[in-house]
């Protein structure tokens, strides 16, 4: 996979995505950040070959789900893959994310072995 | 626990009922047994006065009430290095440190809230914040993270 982009207000999720991406030896050449929705879309239209996007869900500014509805209003970005990554673990909530047009979702706390599941369609 | 609610009607958690309390000590070990690789045991209650850095995530809706995460300094460096997998020689600063804890404090909500309101129970979840102020009161869940302490405690709002 060429670019990977990290969306979450917590710089500690981010590390800690990053580090389990190795761990479960995910090949990935370059991850970027992101602290926000928006900070996300920015770096969306920086980088028109970002091929999957992590986000969580509660974050300032433009949260998971609104950043989801950005990114499917956009017509070149309208398959781009989108996992959310959230300690909300509600149906209603996941429910409402993958309508959306998320891809799936991971709950945190989470193993290597989930993100490597949650993943793999999307890393052929 | 920490005592510094911005909710005045907070009910110490002491009335928290038994199942609750219980399903905050599963949260709370669910998410350093899974995220935290560090030695993380029970431990009681002391020298609360030392643990000085709180986090705190608010319930918002029908399950209205405050969770808060209070370390010492040994406790918050060793969540820290134990969430980011750093090595005792590797440099950590107070900004991870106080990320760190937020984001603690928000996995544990998190879990929290789908064990004890269910899925789908009426209870949101607030941007986790910092206190730093020395914790008020000894009660509280308390764990020993390598040669620190940490306390979770939940208050409600009534």
């Amino acid at each position: 996979m060429n670019k990977l982009l990290i969306v979450d207000d917590s710089s500690t999720m981010r590390k800690i995505i990053m580090r389990v991406l190795r761990q479960a030896e995910i090949s990935v050449d370059n991850i970027l950040e992101a602290g926000n929705g928006v900070e996300g879309m920015q770096q969306l239209l920086s980088n028109p070959d970002i091929a999957l996007v992590l986000s969580d869900v509660n974050m300032p500014e433009m949260n998971g789900l609104d950043f989801v509805k950005e990114i499917r209003k956009s017509h070149t970005k309208e398959k781009l893959p989108v996992i959310m990554v959230t300690t909300e673990s509600g149906q209603g909530l996941l429910a409402n994310a993958l309508e959306e047009g998320a891809n799936g979702y991971v709950c945190k706390p989470f193993t290597p072995e989930t993100i490597r599941s949650a993943l793999e369609p999307y890393c052929g | 626990m920490s005592t510094l609610s911005n909710n005045p009607d907070a009910v110490p958690e002491q009335a928290l009922p038994e199942p609750l309390l219980g399903q905050l000590r599963d949260s709370v070990q669910q998410v350093l047994s899974t995220m935290v690789d560090a030695r993380c045991d029970g431990c009681e209650g002391a020298h609360g006065e030392q643990l000085r850095i709180q986090a705190m995530v608010d319930f918002q809706g029908a399950h209205a009430g405050t969770l808060s995460l209070a370390c010492d300094d040994d406790g918050a460096a060793s969540l820290a290095r134990g969430l980011l997998m750093l090595a005792p020689e590797d440099p950590l600063g107070p900004e991870e440190i106080e990320d760190a804890l937020k984001e603690c404090a928000n996995m544990v909500a998190g879990v929290l809230k789908t064990r004890a309101f269910g899925a789908d129970g009426d209870a949101r979840l607030s941007v986790p914040r910092l206190v730093v102020a020395p914790l008020a009161s000894n009660d509280g869940l308390w764990w020993r993270v390598q040669a620190g302490a940490l306390v979770v405690g939940l208050r409600r709002a009534s």
